[in-house]
């Protein structure tokens, strides 16, 4: 039954996510991405994929199975950057995700939301805003918690 | 001319007699009334539907109830026509942007790793003092 709400809460997650894509996506100001389901089963195949498992590249493969898409905003109009922050800030408090991290630092903050429990990731949301603009990024699927971080951290390796 | 006391007097036999004779004429517009009345007699037996005040509301009220659905079809085509589209075609791109994410998450994560392992020294010269 857990499972099911989480799933529905992903579900729902993503759905806005979805729309606040929609909204921004085609305007000049704003730099935008998205990855659906469709293409993370193609990503999933790619030969590239299995050989970073052996690698100390980031491995992405475990992830990009759970994944069921990927919106990434990045925007540098103080108008448009504010009606975004309104309307991802709304997603937060409507489904009532969880405030993992915030930092601020020279003038950006950044602020990390999950939904989920101690396994399972359903929702991922980073915000990050500044005087020179405003990044949203939201990944919704059923992904291990673990493999999540571990990906994290090497990324972080990789820095 | 018979008045309807008379007729009621009148037996069976030559009320057929009478009714069989072609050179009495019938009376203008006898054949209106007889089909009028049989209508009459139909609506009084129920053998035909009559548009009730009921049955005209429930019209009244389905029509625009069918108008708004097939508006409400309508708008969830046009939505679901505009689910967006894959930024990339090629799977090795889209991996690629998905690995500048992540690097890009992890970057953003190190920052709130970083001013709280800055602040550690502080909270234990903290706690060395309540201590």
């Amino acid at each position: 039954m857990t499972a099911v709400l989480l799933l529905f809460a992903a579900y729902a997650a993503a759905q806005d996510s979805k729309s606040i894509y929609k909204k921004y996506s085609d305007m000049d100001e704003v730099n935008a991405v998205y990855i659906s389901s469709s293409m993370f089963n193609l990503i999933g195949k790619l030969p590239s994929i299995n050989i970073s498992e052996s690698t100390d590249e980031i491995n992405m493969a475990p992830l990009v199975k759970s994944l069921n898409s990927m919106f990434v905003m990045d925007c540098n109009d103080e108008r448009v950057c504010a009606d975004m922050k309104k309307d991802v800030d709304k997603i937060i408090d409507k489904h009532k995700m969880e405030l993992l991290m915030e930092a601020k630092k020279q003038g950006e903050t950044v602020r990390v939301y999950i939904t989920g429990n101690e396994k399972t990731v359903t929702a991922f949301i980073l915000t990050a805003s500044s005087r020179d603009g405003f990044t949203f990024i939201s990944l919704d699927g059923n992904m291990n918690r673990k493999e999540l971080e571990k990906a994290i951290a090497s990324a972080a390796e990789s820095l | 001319m018979k008045r309807i006391g008379d007729i009621g007097r009148i037996g069976s036999e030559e009320l057929e007699r009478i009714a069989s004779d072609k050179t009495v004429p019938a009376p203008d517009g006898l054949d209106k009334k007889i089909v009028r009345t049989a209508k009459v007699l139909e609506l009084l037996n129920g053998t035909q539907t009559v548009e009730t005040p009921s049955k005209r509301n429930r019209r009244i009220i389905l029509f625009p109830s069918a108008a708004a659905a097939a508006a409400v079809i309508a708008v969830i085509c046009s939505l679901s026509a505009r689910v967006p589209r894959d930024t990339y075609d090629d799977p090795a791109i889209a991996l690629a942007s998905m690995e500048r994410t992540f690097t890009y998450i992890s970057e953003k994560l190190n920052y709130g790793a970083g001013i709280a392992s800055s602040a550690e020294p502080v909270f234990q010269q903290t706690i060395n003092v309540l201590k």
